[in-house]
């Protein structure tokens, strides 16, 4: 008899600890993402120049008519896009579901108006983000930047999957 | 007995009226029409016959378009940043900031207008421009200068459809 009620028991406890680890991983997880605030973060980081953590110009690479690049030099660049990618990692490589982090700098997205101001040489800063669209799996948003002292606006679409975890972040053409 | 017999002649003589001369001519006709269509029909069935037996096997239409040296579409891979300057190094203009993509098997580089990463793009890449390189490339922002800058305006162009992008990591 004794022995029923401690089985019971432990079958009881061992129930409680997978309903709350199954808690813990979805309801609880999914709220401490805030997936708002996340893409406004990195809205701000691909707006904020100069800045060399997240735009460095040793970190280009140059191809075509009249380059020529020596084996050093693509060393060097090879370095500073390195350390460009864990920078932006370091910074919001968390609100990424895995595997999905390296697609921001790859497609071209985080850099943008960072590389923009920089070939242009022209002054960027943030206006204004506004959150225009929403969806349980993507936030648009329209961003008001001031480049040269102009309003420009663009739109970026942040999709993320269940856990509001980030899958891709397109600007919108 | 010989009697009997003229006497039957007499009667099918008889019975031999002239409509029935006309309805054996008209057999007759029909008859060496028939032949002679038959005739015809045959020769011109066997010609035909001829000319659909296959000479040479069934030539295979290919499904995809080899672009890539490796055999197939190039792979794509997104790299950076990708900008388009029209001239020589020191000596251009800007034309275009996109996205950079690269072959994962022949590392051609391809800039374009347009994100062909996007998810469910129907956009166009727009213009672009290629060039060719023997290594990964590793800037976060490639910058191509070049006089040779095409347009693409339709996903189904032939050109654009030798590229496979492939999301993801590698």
């Amino acid at each position: 008899m004794k022995n029923k009620k401690a089985l019971i028991s432990i079958i009881a406890v061992a129930v409680v600890a997978v309903i709350g680890i199954a808690l813990y991983f979805t309801v609880f997880q999914k709220g401490s993402m805030d997936r708002e605030a996340n893409a406004r973060h990195i809205i701000s980081l691909m707006t904020t120049y100069p800045d060399t953590r997240y735009f460095d110009p040793e970190a280009i690479t140059y191809l075509g008519e009249g380059v020529v690049t020596t084996p050093e030099e693509k060393e060097k660049v090879k370095a500073a896009s390195e350390k460009v990618s864990q920078n932006w990692e370091e910074a919001v490589g968390s609100y990424f579901a895995p595997n999905c982090f390296p697609g921001l700098l790859t497609y071209g997205q985080a850099q943008r108006f960072l590389s923009d101001a920089y070939f242009m040489e022209q002054s960027l800063s943030l206006k204004e983000v506004t959150l225009s669209q929403e969806d349980p799996y993507f936030l648009d948003f329209t961003v008001t930047l001031l480049v040269n002292g102009e309003e420009r606006q663009e739109t970026i679409r942040f999709r993320n999957d269940e856990n509001n975890l980030f899958t891709f972040v397109e600007i919108q053409p | 007995m010989r009697g009997n017999n003229n006497k039957i002649k007499n009667v099918l003589s008889y019975l031999k009226t002239e409509s029935m001369v006309d309805y054996e001519k008209n057999i007759r006709k029909v008859l060496s029409t028939t032949a002679a269509l038959a005739m015809c029909c045959g020769t011109l069935l066997s010609v035909s016959a001829n000319e659909l037996e296959p000479h040479e096997p069934p030539q295979i239409e290919e499904r995809y378009i080899v672009s890539c040296p490796g055999g197939g579409k190039h792979i794509m891979i997104g790299r950076a940043e990708g900008r388009i300057h029209y001239g020589t190094n020191g000596n251009s203009t800007w034309v275009l900031t996109g996205t950079a993509s690269q072959c994962t098997i022949c590392n051609l580089v391809l800039v374009t207008e347009n994100n062909p990463f996007m998810v469910n793009t129907t956009h166009p890449w727009g213009r672009y421009a290629l060039k060719s390189e023997e290594e990964p490339i590793s800037g976060k922002v490639i910058y191509i200068f070049t006089t040779d800058i095409h347009y693409s305006d339709s996903n189904q162009d032939p050109f654009a459809q030798g590229f496979s992008f492939q999301i993801g990591v590698r």
